[in-house]
């Protein structure tokens, strides 16, 4: 029992009806057509009561252990709670009812006899998998994908080659980038392909440099993530799909990564002129885009709930610290090697 | 790609929606329309970060090359720059003049922090930024100005903090989250029309949280920090109720758990009573919150 095709879009269509400007009376009358016999939550409720049930996972795993129950007995209290939640109590989206099914089936696992690495990884991704089928959790799909690319990499580790363990999660972002091109029904499977294509690049890049032991960066690595963010970018436009286009970032990220130490410029020069073209991208794209009402427009919107608060904070964050009664050993060079400490400012404090 | 097309169809065929409203969003679904202004956005404070970063490197390793005073002067006149820059376009819909002041702001914390290694730069800076805020109309600059403003009282500003059971550092944080509760107060009978309030609330609630969190987390004063916790939670919950605003309610929750935890941990020795209390806790709390969620909904 899970909700149908047409109650999973309804869902969609509910948690972005804020977003979409509409006259009070039309989004009260779409809301009630929309509304389905499932009990949901916004994401941001949603994650707290993930967190929280959590919380209380861990206590109970602790608790079955110090009583001499196995994990077995509290991945089966987890589950089976998790599935009264959803079939008595017809709540789908909650948090509660995805944190209890993926505690349970990690409790089950952690019953489990200690094998070998690589074959736990397997076990996660299908207990992963079983989950984001069961919830219809396009995070947990991504989880279970990310733990196939680490069994791929576990098992390729010793050839310390970059391309070998690269290679799966790089597959899987080209396959997320053409799945991207199909018309779906289903909302979180269009959701896995994007959270896939915009993971996928970063993983590859973390697994090939653990299995190298090497951070210096490779031409051919920045040619190949130029390359898969161009693909990005051409699909995302193409598609006018926003996933893509942040896929395509990562993939530049990456690329300006690699080649960190393929130049002798220093890094805070490369800091600056990274941070200066991307301000003169932005503000020509601004100003082309300004003022027009029909294909690509600048209409405010925002790309997630929370960006605000993410730059705020942010912004909060950079300011420097220092302890109102700091003392200083020579104010005359404050900040120097010969002055103060923690002071930075401009976005990175820094403890010189 | 998924679309609502036949949603919508449907919503105006049965009279849900206009025509009008209709065609606009279904010119949405069909990508006849696509914004990117996320996407611009998200460039320009990502490169004003990076440029901001690359300034702060370029006077901690060349500071003793290029001179203090020259440095000194040459951030203050990229900061004016981007200052002006942003003054010239105030009428103007830009997407980018946010993030350039706000660059404009960090060079001139960083420039401040050159004049003065003394912790009344870090107050000179919160008025400073303070100004910047009300004159720009900016979020981003009051982040600034709230930041160098806990700077000042010693407030850090990281999840650590949260486990140094330092009292010292949880008094200096609860004086920030009074001023920063006065300040919103004047802000708001001052100027009606305000955006800074939510600023002011979730950072005032934050802290107060936290430093409570840092009391009930000292062996020595768990129960005291518990007891504040559980006022500020029900203070908390009161103001979500009254405002409508589902979050505050979220902190009471989280926090409240959080705190009983601690305590339990620091009261209890066994594992299995430990593990009994925070399994109690959570599952308590997830009750409650759901019941008032529900209700808070209605």
């Amino acid at each position: 029992m899970r909700p149908s095709v047409a109650e999973e879009r309804a869902h969609a269509i509910l948690d972005q009806l804020d977003d979409w400007t509409l006259a009070s009376e039309e989004r009260s009358a779409f809301g009630k057509r929309l509304a389905t016999q499932w009990r949901r939550n916004s994401v941001f409720v949603a994650a707290a009561f993930f967190g929280l049930t959590v919380f209380a996972m861990f206590a109970l795993i602790a608790l079955c252990k110090s009583i001499g129950a196995t994990e077995f007995a509290a991945a089966a209290i987890a589950i089976a709670g998790a599935e009264v939640l959803i079939r008595r109590k017809r709540m789908f989206g909650s948090g509660i009812e995805s944190a209890l099914f993926i505690g349970g089936l990690i409790a089950f696992i952690g019953g489990l006899p200690s094998g070998n690495t690589k074959d736990a990884m397997l076990v996660f991704a299908a207990a992963f998998a079983l989950a984001a089928w069961r919830m219809q959790n396009a995070i947990f799909g991504t989880i279970g994908a990310i733990f196939v690319a680490l069994y791929f990499s576990e098992n390729w580790q010793a050839h310390h080659d970059y391309w070998r363990v690269a290679m799966v999660p790089l597959a899987l972002t080209i396959v997320a980038i053409v799945a991207k091109r199909w018309i779906g029904q289903r909302p979180w499977i269009d959701a896995f392909w994007s959270y896939v294509a915009i993971v996928m690049p970063l993983v590859a890049e973390v697994l090939g440099q653990f299995a190298t032991y090497d951070s210096h960066g490779r031409i051919e690595r920045v040619v190949l993530y130029v390359v898969l963010a161009l693909i990005a970018i051409v699909a995302g436009l193409h598609l006018r799909d926003h996933a893509l286009l942040i896929a395509a970032a990562v993939c530049i990220a990456i690329a300006a990564f690699e080649a960190h130490d393929l130049t002798e410029l220093a890094l805070e020069w490369k800091l600056i002129a990274g941070g200066v073209s991307l301000l003169a991208i932005s503000g020509l794209l601004s100003r082309a885009l300004r003022g027009r009402t029909t294909g690509f427009v600048a209409t405010p919107a925002q790309l997630t709930r929370f960006d605000e608060l993410i730059k705020l904070g942010a912004a909060m964050a950079a300011q420097p610290e220092k302890h109102a009664h700091a003392e200083t050993t020579n104010p005359d060079m404050a900040g120097t090697d010969g002055g103060s400490g923690s002071f930075g400012g401009a976005g990175a404090s820094g403890e010189y | 790609m998924i679309s609502f097309e036949p949603e919508l169809s449907d919503a105006r065929d049965n009279g849900v929606l206009t025509p009008a409203t209709a065609a606009r969003l279904i010119a949405l679904q069909r990508r006849e329309v696509f914004s990117l202004f996320g996407e611009v956005r998200a460039l320009a404070w990502i490169g004003a970060m990076l440029a901001a970063s690359g300034i702060s490197l370029l006077i901690s390793n060349h500071i003793k090359d290029i001179g203090v005073l020259t440095m000194q002067l040459v951030l203050a006149a990229a900061a004016a720059g981007c200052y002006a820059w942003t003054w010239t376009r105030r009428d103007r819909q830009s997407l980018v003049s946010d993030s350039i002041l706000l660059l404009g702001g960090m060079i001139a914390s960083a420039d401040a922090g050159w004049i003065a290694s003394d912790s009344r730069i870090l107050l000179f800076l919160a008025v400073f930024h303070a100004v910047g805020a009300y004159v720009y109309k900016s979020r981003s600059l009051l982040s600034l100005s709230i930041g160098a403003l806990a700077g000042w009282l010693g407030v850090e500003r990281n999840l650590d903090m949260l486990v140094s059971r330092n009292l010292d550092l949880a008094l200096r944080g609860f004086g920030c989250a009074a001023i920063l509760a006065l300040w919103r107060e004047i802000d708001r009978r001052v100027r009606p029309s305000t955006t800074f309030t939510p600023v002011f609330e979730h950072t005032a609630i934050t802290f107060a949280f936290w430093s409570a969190l840092i009391v009930a987390t000292n062996n020595d004063t768990a129960s005291t920090g518990l007891l504040i916790t559980l006022i500020l939670a029900a203070a908390s919950a009161h103001f979500a109720f009254r405002t409508n605003t589902e979050t505050f309610l979220l902190y009471a929750a989280i926090y409240s758990a959080l705190a009983i935890d601690a305590w339990a941990w620091n009261t209890f020795n066994t594992t299995g009573v430990r593990s009994l209390v925070v399994l109690i806790t959570a599952v308590a709390v997830v009750a409650i919150l759901f019941a008032l969620h529900r209700r808070f909904r209605k």
